[in-house]
């Protein structure tokens, strides 16, 4: 079935029966390009085609074999930076959609690459259809016959010649020169802390919040310079660097020579790079602007935070520990606790407590101290960003809460070895003992004295059960506080560094230029079609973010969570796991120094 | 000539679903014939001989409480009976015919008991004791019921260990401790084990001289701590359960017990798991 794809522009003011001109691929559908006069025409050659004509009251009568549908629609504005797009646009790299995919298990991926493989004419039509600007302006060229206009074509040539000229003056040449020295040692530097950041020894990374701020911010340095190369539409430096998987998300047309697309290259094709490369820039901007706004609020209030940050501190910290360890130490909520335990562990937990006050927290919260780290924090946040400034203040939070993370533990390690002894010791209750080699529990006969010993301290770690978990539960909850105001801290770090920000706006500006798929609807005559774009939907913007909730859920909140806290296996968060999913505007691994210095040579001759 | 009919209902077989094998109405005949003679019973003798062991059992799980209360409320010396008694036990476990455990694992149990002891001690002195009496209650009443119910003496040992556990730790002294649960291993396990020795050997009279021992034991306990009048209601209770009860089983057994299959092949199948 083939269709005839008729801009929306040609439908209107006709006065004159007039031939239709079509242009047609190899499996493409007839788009009509241009209607002439039927007195001007005379003879038109491959690839373009008389197809019919229209008469003066817009009537359209076909020459072709059957009666076609038609199928109306505006044609993209290349240089606006519209276009068609069968698939939604990526606003993500398409070599880690899949790690995305992997996670989300989403079922739309298959859907899309079924697509692909039958809808290829179609495919090809919107391909020709995104380019209908610049293949009317080519025929235009090949007949000017038919339309006597050629203006703007000096213009350009003039434009030319200068730029020309400009390039080849020496000024032009140093300051080349000097800028690709700057960005190669940025570039070199950038990639050497992330690299040293992420070394496999001491994943810093992992450790700490500003660590990876600094990943991030380096990554995105690192990348910078690809994302402009390959946005200013610099072949050599694609055809280097062949992108993975690109078929399935855009029109492959650049790859095809076809007779019809002696046009240049296919730019859209480098559109979603455009949006992610200003996307990243705004973000950083907008970070260093609410930056400004927080730093210049802590300066002023730095005083009476202080002093509020100060109280709080120490209550939580020093106070609220001490009094609930006492507590527990003795009898908490008349639950007979096994007195000398309780006892030996409210001390262990005491001394520490008093340990870790006397030698770094009394120090670092008092009030001079706290209002130098507020001035830090302001002019971090003022030079850097926001989002710096939030990932010092996790750190921060997470150094103060360090006895309460030993705490807890040292807490779930001996619950978990006394419920693990308890379980095995239960099995010999009963008579049997797990087998190893096939995985489960077995009959056995053991000794008197195997008995004995195993009953007796079955026995008494029975009896010792509840003071431990008294003391497990207590210290998890409190943890669990810290752990939630670092979950929000970095939520909010991570929607500032990765929020759809510029992809948003665009939306709400001109919808066309990220499309996320095409629809067809039917008019009211028979046989006619309006082909539309239907843009990126705001939940596929918010993709990552959504996988990332749902892999914060998992974490914290699922029932494994609740299973492994039972068991008093401790919950480890795995920070470059959790939050790889929003490096997904950046490529995996940077860029090297060499390869980036050979492109922008390259790039330069 | 059709198959004959079996009884597997995974077999697709040529015979309507309402089918009734001639077997089966053949043996319900019979098994209605059956039920209204007397079937043939026990002898007497075996099953009062089998009631008087399981009230031997019975004596000796007394015996735990006997020691506990001797050194809970009396403060007896527990020095004299445990040595004693200890000797005793090593001398029959020396003996090469009775060998009950090996000398090493003795020790590893002695010395078990003597570094767990003051940890026993400090277990539940936070738990009220009504709770301990109440934990203890219902271990004996497993401990009973499994001494009773299972071939192997794992469980049954279990659970006498962790009631002697639970109530030593209400104890006062760590030596107390220590010779409680000793005492209560050799009374519970080891004279047990070394009786069935005997029974196997069918040398009846150091198995009388024990049960005689531990009838003097528990009555002259009664006697001593609580009068005449419960000694009396329990010498009443011990003939019933002795002499009457075994009776009382034997009629039964003639006139109304049906055996654990009925109808033999036609009873409803249980799977067999595992």
């Amino acid at each position: 079935m083939k269709y005839i794809y008729w801009p929306t522009h040609l439908s209107h003011g006709i006065n004159e029966r007039a031939v239709v001109v079509a242009l047609k691929g190899q499996e493409t559908d007839w788009i009509v390009l241009s209607l002439i006069p039927e007195l001007a025409f005379d003879h038109i050659a491959y690839p373009y085609f008389r197809i019919g004509i229209v008469d003066e009251f817009g009537n359209y009568t076909t020459e072709l074999k059957g009666d076609l549908p038609i199928i109306e629609f505006r044609p993209p504005k290349l240089n606006m930076m519209q276009f068609f797009s069968i698939e939604p646009i990526p606003l993500i790299l398409p070599e880690k959609d899949s790690d995305i995919a992997n996670l989300n298990e989403s079922s739309g991926v298959i859907l899309s690459t079924f697509e692909t493989t039958h809808c290829t004419a179609f495919r090809k039509s919107v391909s020709l259809i995104n380019l209908y600007y610049k293949h009317e302006h080519s025929f235009r060229l090949q007949y000017p016959a038919y339309d006597g206009f050629a203006k703007q074509t000096i213009i350009k040539a003039a434009f030319v010649r200068s730029k020309e000229y400009f390039k080849s003056t020496l000024m032009y040449h140093f300051i080349c020169h000097s800028i690709i020295y700057i960005v190669v040692s940025i570039q070199f530097v950038a990639n050497g802390i992330s690299g040293l950041l992420n070394c496999s020894i001491i994943p810093f990374v992992n450790l700490s919040a500003t660590a990876q701020q600094i990943d991030l911010r380096c990554q995105q340095l690192c990348y910078f310079p690809v994302q402009y190369l390959r946005i200013s539409k610099n072949i050599s430096f694609n055809k280097m660097q062949p992108r993975h998987k690109i078929k399935g998300n855009l029109p492959a047309n650049h790859k095809r020579r076809d007779s019809v697309s002696k046009i240049k290259e296919f730019p859209c094709e480098y559109y979603p790079d455009y949006i992610r490369l200003y996307n990243t820039l705004w973000l950083i901007v907008n970070d260093i602007c609410f930056g400004l706004t927080i730093g210049t609020l802590l300066q002023e209030n730095s005083k009476a935070i202080g002093r509020f940050l100060h109280n709080i501190l120490e209550q939580y910290f020093y106070k609220l520990l001490h009094s609930i360890t006492i507590f527990l130490g003795d009898n908490p909520f008349g639950i007979k606790l096994n007195g000398e335990l309780a006892k030996f562990l409210s001390e262990l937990f005491l001394w520490i407590i008093d340990f870790s006050y006397h030698t770094f927290i009394r120090d670092i919260i008092s009030q001079e101290n706290i209002e130098w780290l507020i001035k830090i924090f302001s002019c971090s946040s003022c030079m850097l960003g926001v989002t710096f400034t939030l990932s010092l203040i996790a750190d921060m939070l997470s150094f103060l809460s360090m006895h309460i993370s030993l705490f807890y533990f040292i807490s779930a390690k001996i619950y978990h070895w006394q419920l693990h002894v308890m379980i095995a010791l239960f099995h010999l209750f009963c008579g049997k003992k797990k087998n190893v080699l096939r995985n489960r529990i077995d009959a056995n006969m053991f000794q008197l004295d195997q008995l004995l010993m195993g009953t007796l301290f079955f026995t008494i770690l029975v009896f010792l059960f509840p003071t431990v978990s008294v003391f497990y539960v207590s210290y998890t909850l409190l943890w669990m506080v810290i752990v939630i105001l670092e979950v929000i801290l970095e939520s909010l770090m991570a929607s500032l560094n990765h929020f759809p920000l510029f992809a948003l706006l665009l939306r709400l500006k001109d919808p066309s230029r990220i499309p996320g798929g095409v629809s067809v609807y039917a008019q009211k005559s028979p046989g006619k079609f309006v082909l539309n774009n239907s843009p990126l939907t705001v939940r596929r913007m918010f993709k990552p973010y959504i996988v990332l909730m749902g892999i914060m859920a998992d974490t914290y909140f699922s029932s494994t969570t609740v299973r492994q806290v039972l068991v008093g296996k401790p919950i480890v968060v795995r920070r470059n796991r959790m939050y790889q999913v929003l490096y997904s505007a950046l490529p995996r691994k940077p860029i090297s120094a060499q390869d980036l210095w050979d492109t922008l040579k390259k790039a330069m001759a | 000539m059709r198959h004959p009919w079996q009884r597997l209902l995974w077999l697709k077989q040529n015979y309507p679903d309402n089918y009734t094998d001639p077997a089966f109405l053949r043996e319900l005949e019979n098994f209605k014939k059956n039920q209204l003679k007397p079937h043939i019973t026990s002898s007497y003798a075996q099953v009062a001989f089998d009631f008087l062991l399981f009230y031997h059992r019975l004596l000796n799980t007394a015996l735990t409480y006997v020691i506990f209360s001797l050194f809970y409320y009396y403060h007896y010396d527990p020095f004299i009976l445990t040595g004693s008694l200890t000797t005793l036990a090593f001398i029959i476990a020396s003996c090469p015919w009775f060998r009950t455990i090996e000398f090493k694992s003795s020790l590893i149990i002695i010395f078990t008991m003597l570094t767990l002891s003051p940890v026993l001690k400090s277990l539940s002195r936070t738990t009220s004791s009504d709770s301990i009496w109440t934990l203890s209650c219902w271990l004996t009443v497993f401990y009973l019921l499994s001494v009773y119910l299972q071939e192997s003496s794992i469980i049954s040992t279990n659970l006498l260990v962790a009631n002697v556990a639970v109530l030593s730790s209400r104890l006062n002294s760590t030596t107390d401790v220590f010779c409680f649960v000793l005492i209560c291993i050799e009374v519970n396990i080891l004279l047990p084990y070394f009786e069935h020795n005997l029974l196997m050997r069918k040398l009846y009279v150091p198995c009388m001289v024990s049960f005689l021992m531990n009838n003097v034991v528990i009555y002259s306990f009664v006697t001593y701590s609580m009068g005449w009048k419960y000694t009396t209601l329990l010498i009443f209770f011990t003939v019933i359960f002795v002499v009457v009860l075994p009776r009382y089983f034997i009629l039964w057994q003639r006139w109304y017990h049906r055996g654990d299959e009925l109808l033999g092949t036609w009873d409803a199948k249980k799977p067999v798991l595992d």
